[in-house]
């Protein structure tokens, strides 16, 4: 167990740290005294797993954020009622652990002044067991969740960013059948709920138009000592086109072992797979005779209609000049980074920094944003964002042109006043 | 002395096994351990090969405290056991039952054949079965072969713990006979024993262990015409 | 007929990594009677061992794989010092060693976690020169785990048979006791054999790297298939656990196959409770 707490007090030396580091901070920001030049704090804080198995989905979430901070802040910062407000931005891990997330957000509600009104919770477990709580703490916040329980309550200080499965099961099933034109499927995916959601769903929108299913194979793909087994048994049965769920270096494998085993048919996958990072991993000699695949699409490899395409392109720059050119700029990146921007425009629509209802309210209006690339483009009545995700179809290593996977990209951008 | 072994104590877990057990053997001696079933015979010889360790006491042999040793230790400073029950590594040969037996002079591969001749020569039968797996032998085959194996580890003291049991008379008689012989030719040699007639007519002294005390000890022939041992041990 | 020749050339693929997982935990459980349920997170460490020699210090495969075994025997002869052994003496039960291994797992996948993240690894292309005959497709790779694993097992019953080291661990497995009376030691055996059994499991993780991503759950089948070869093939026994291995590859693989890959899993505990209705004591088991 020595290595574990040596891990524990690592971290609780970090925390100790990140403490003091926030109180001593904390009074330049509070202080009264200080002259109408010296610019206001607005506290932003955001929990997100930094560690774990879901530390780079964390990350992007944090570099969004960041980016656009920066970006407020090196512009004068926010400008509300005639005075100048520059956006302070507190990340902590939460390992993907309730409580730890719950008592980082009470740490942080104590230390920070001015309280914070603006709370990005990138967890879904941690959103579970905050979301009561945010109203009662006048807390504007937003939470990433593709759990129908979590994403269907709210209140009126509530942002729920669906990344429904279904949504994407429903959008690639319709790819396949109508722009892929494949008519007889294998679903192969993993044995997991996450996955199994995905499969019921699409099963069920290929079937309803026309496409038949010779099979679903269910396969714990992460444990999996080999997958040729699997493979034999759905090449067996000649589908046009396997469906997957998995991740990137999984189904990398799992389609050079196909081609090995003679499979010439086309690959559809899952919102877990991106095809950029599917192209990255398959090695250049094998590209050519890769076939036919398609996956979500990064921003990057996305291609829009004009205009927005340069604005697209402008940003990627943008982004990689700061996280570097191997990032892929997707939504899990842009929605906090647009919503930032929402906050910012809200505060200075309304005149406070501190109603967070007024400013939440404002909200709505202030998407999408003139910054954005508008992916997000909606806040509903009820709370929920409506954001854009992109699919693409590569052949034999060409990206095709982008297909709305679901959302609406065709909205127009509000310009600033 | 060879070996000397005072005030013995030694437990299974709560249960005190061997109470004061004083006991040793001289150079070149012949001594039996008598005692009925469970009395302690084969504790103590587990106590001096270190299979168990004694809570109290010591054991000396050749004048260097032995009873905190190793097992390894201490079959590799010269004391060998035939375990009770024989201990054959069943599914092996009697060729590498034997080979094992000379572990502890593993790299003298020349001095591990003579012995083995020796060995083969004092149980024929062993070289006739050399190929055969231990586990198949008969009861007396695998008794000479417990005790060629013991022998192949060149022990300055050999211990053999029952080796009449279950055996038929005469295959008993044959083989104290090769014992008395291995002691005749110098080997100092422990045996215990239930079969008391049979030890004390070979053995130059006798302990005889009651409840895991030592009760009698003497010559043998003095032990021989005792009556406690004779109306205990050989019932006559 | 193409298909069951494809099948069952996958199930001796995987077979052969399956023997040699089995063969390591059947000698640790024959010797030292320990149930080590942190085999299979050997399996992974072994994983994640192999890619970081082949990424980091861009060794060739067959020398990753040399250099893998190696420092995998060091770790585990150090893991079954500090940990196994400190558990044995006057208190344990049978439950200690279970304990151990089941601390070893949190220890081990926490660590794992820490050191490589839980993003899974691959070895990218690796052997991958194919042969097509008969409607069938077999990779190098795959050849190579069959041989070498074949090759291993030729070498470790050439070890165990022939040289004194050997037939001291034999002499062991069969009666400590004795093995102890002929001057053996049986705690430096139990070490040898507990190294031995993790480099096995290494190397088989290593064999099938490259056909699979090395991730943190790569091991829990390969603990749990260990236990059912080696109960099938009788506890301890070597010949049961090869036989036991290859038996459970052309299971998991036939029954992924024909029947359905959903529930392969319920077929090979099938199996096994067959088997061990028939013989209790499994195939190769004594008495
Ligand atoms: N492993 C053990 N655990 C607990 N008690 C034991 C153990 N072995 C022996 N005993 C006990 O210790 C005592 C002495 O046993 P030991 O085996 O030394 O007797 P013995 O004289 O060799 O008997 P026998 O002639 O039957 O072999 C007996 O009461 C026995 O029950
Ligand atoms: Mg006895």
């Amino acid at each position: 167990m020595k290595k574990l707490d040596k891990g524990l007090w690592m971290t609780a030396l970090t925390l100790v740290v990140a403490i003091t580091f926030l109180a001593g901070c904390a009074p330049s920001g509070g202080t009264t005294t200080s002259t109408a030049e010296q610019p206001g704090v607005v506290n932003i804080i955001m929990t997100v797993p930094l560690s774990g198995m879901l530390a780079s989905f964390g990350q992007e979430q944090q570099e969004g954020m960041q980016m656009a901070v920066d970006e407020i802040n090196a512009a004068g910062g926010v400008k509300v009622a005639g005075k100048n407000y520059l956006i302070k931005l507190t990340v902590m891990d939460d390992e993907f652990d309730a409580s730890k997330g719950e008592d980082e957000v009470d740490m942080m509600l104590e230390k920070l002044t001015p309280k914070p009104v603006f709370y990005w919770c990138g967890s879904d477990v941690v959103g579970k067991v905050i979301m009561d709580e945010n109203e009662k703490e006048n807390l504007i916040m937003e939470i990433v969740s593709s759990d129908k329980a979590v994403v269907s309550t709210g209140n009126k200080l509530l942002i729920r960013l669906e990344s429904d499965t279904r949504d994407v099961a429903k959008g690639f099933a319709n790819i396949t059948y109508d722009d892929m034109g494949c008519k007889k499927a294998i679903m192969l995916c993993g044995d997991d709920s996450a996955s199994g959601l995905y499969r019921d769903q699409w099963i069920e929108t290929y079937k309803s138009k026309g496409g038949q299913l010779l099979d679903s194979i269910d396969v714990d793909l992460f444990s999996t000592t080999d997958f040729y087994p699997f493979l034999t048994k759905a090449i067996a049965e000649n589908p046009d086109v396997i469906s997957t769920f998995a991740s990137a270096d999984s189904l990398v494998l799992m389609m050079t072992q196909a081609q090995q085993l003679g499979y010439k048919g086309k690959w559809v996958f899952g919102d877990v797979t991106e095809v950029g990072e599917v192209l990255h991993l398959i090695p250049a000699k094998a590209m050519q005779t890769m076939g036919t695949f398609c996956g979500v699409a990064a921003y990057e490899t996305a291609t829009l209609p004009e205009g927005q395409q340069t604005r697209f392109r402008a940003h990627i720059k943008k982004f990689h000049d700061k996280y570097g050119a191997d990032k892929l700029w997707g939504s899990i990146v842009t929605n906090p980074y647009e919503l930032c921007y929402a906050f910012k425009y809200a505060m200075e629509k309304t005149g406070t920094t501190t109603d967070a209802y007024a400013i939440r309210a404002a909200m709505a209006d202030a998407v999408p944003v003139p910054e954005g690339v508008y992916p997000f483009y909606k806040i509903n009545p009820d709370g929920s964002g409506e954001y854009c995700e992109f699919a693409n179809i590569c052949t034999n290593g060409v990206m095709g042109n982008s297909m709305v996977l679901y959302g609406d990209p065709s909205i127009a951008p509000k310009t600033s006043e | 002395m060879l070996l000397e072994v005072v005030n013995i104590d030694t437990y299974y877990g709560d249960a005190q096994a061997l109470k004061g057990v004083s006991f040793n053997v001289a150079n070149s001696e012949l001594v039996t351990i008598l005692g009925a079933n469970g009395m302690g015979k084969t504790t103590l010889l587990k106590t001096i090969t270190g299979l168990l360790k004694p809570k109290a006491g010591t054991i000396k042999f050749y004048e260097i405290n032995i009873e905190r040793m190793s097992t390894y230790d201490i079959v590799a400073a010269g004391v060998s056991l035939a375990p009770e029950g024989r201990g054959l590594f069943a599914e092996m040969s009697v060729l590498k039952n034997l080979l094992l037996g000379a572990y502890v002079h593993r790299d003298d591969k020349l001095g591990n054949k003579e012995m083995m001749d020796n060995v083969f020569e004092l149980f024929p039968i062993l070289k006739e079965r050399q190929h055969q797996a231990a586990g198949t032998l008969s009861g007396g085959e695998a008794q000479m072969l417990a005790i060629g194996r013991a022998l192949m580890a060149r022990p300055k003291l050999l211990m053999l713990d029952e080796p009449s049991v279950g055996l038929a008379p005469q295959i008993v008689a044959h083989i104290f006979n090769i014992i008395k012989d291995l002691n005749n030719r110098g080997m100092t040699i422990v045996v215990a024993e239930q079969n008391a007639a049979m030890a004390l007519s070979i053995a130059h002294r006798g302990y005889v262990l009651e409840t895991g005390e030592v009760s009698i000890t003497g010559e043998a022939k003095a032990l021989l015409n005792d009556d406690r041992v004779k109306r205990v041990y050989i019932g006559a | 007929m193409s298909m069951l020749l494809q099948t069952t050339i996958n199930g001796i693929v995987i077979g052969s990594a399956f023997s040699l997982v089995a063969l390591g935990l059947t000698m640790i459980w024959g010797i030292m009677h320990i149930s080590n349920f942190a085999h299979g997170s050997f399996y992974m460490i072994g994983g994640y061992v192999i890619w970081t020699i082949i990424t980091l210090l861009g060794v060739d495969f067959w020398l990753a794989i040399l250099i893998t075994a190696v420092v995998m025997a060091i770790f585990g002869a150090i893991v079954e010092r500090l940990t196994f052994r400190p558990a044995e003496g006057p208190f344990s039960t049978p439950l200690s060693s279970l304990i151990v291994s089941i601390g070893l797992i949190m220890i081990f996948n926490n660590s794992v976690l820490a050191i490589w993240g839980a993003r899974p690894e691959t070895l990218g292309a690796i052997n991958i020169q194919e042969f097509h005959f008969l409607n069938v497709t077999v990779t190098l790779q795959r050849v190579l785990i069959v041989v070498a694993a074949v090759i291993l097992i030729a070498l470790l019953q050439f070890f165990l048979k022939r040289t004194t080291l050997g037939m001291s661990i034999e002499a062991t497995a069969q009666n400590a006791e004795s093995a102890r009376l002929m001057g053996i030691n049986t705690s430096r055996v139990g070490s040898i054999v507990f190294a031995m059994g993790v480099s096995l499991a290494a190397i088989a993780a290593g064999l099938m790297a490259p056909l699979t991503n090395i991730n943190i759950g790569m091991g829990d089948h390969m603990t749990t298939y260990g236990f059912v070869i080696i109960i099938l093939g009788g506890m301890g026994s070597i010949p049961g656990a090869i036989i036991g291995g290859f038996i459970l590859g052309l299971i998991s693989s036939l029954s992924a196959t024909y029947l359905t890959a959903n529930y392969y899993e319920v077929i090979v505990f099938g199996v096994l409770i067959l088997i061990l209705a028939i013989k209790p004591t499994g195939l190769f088991g004594a008495k």
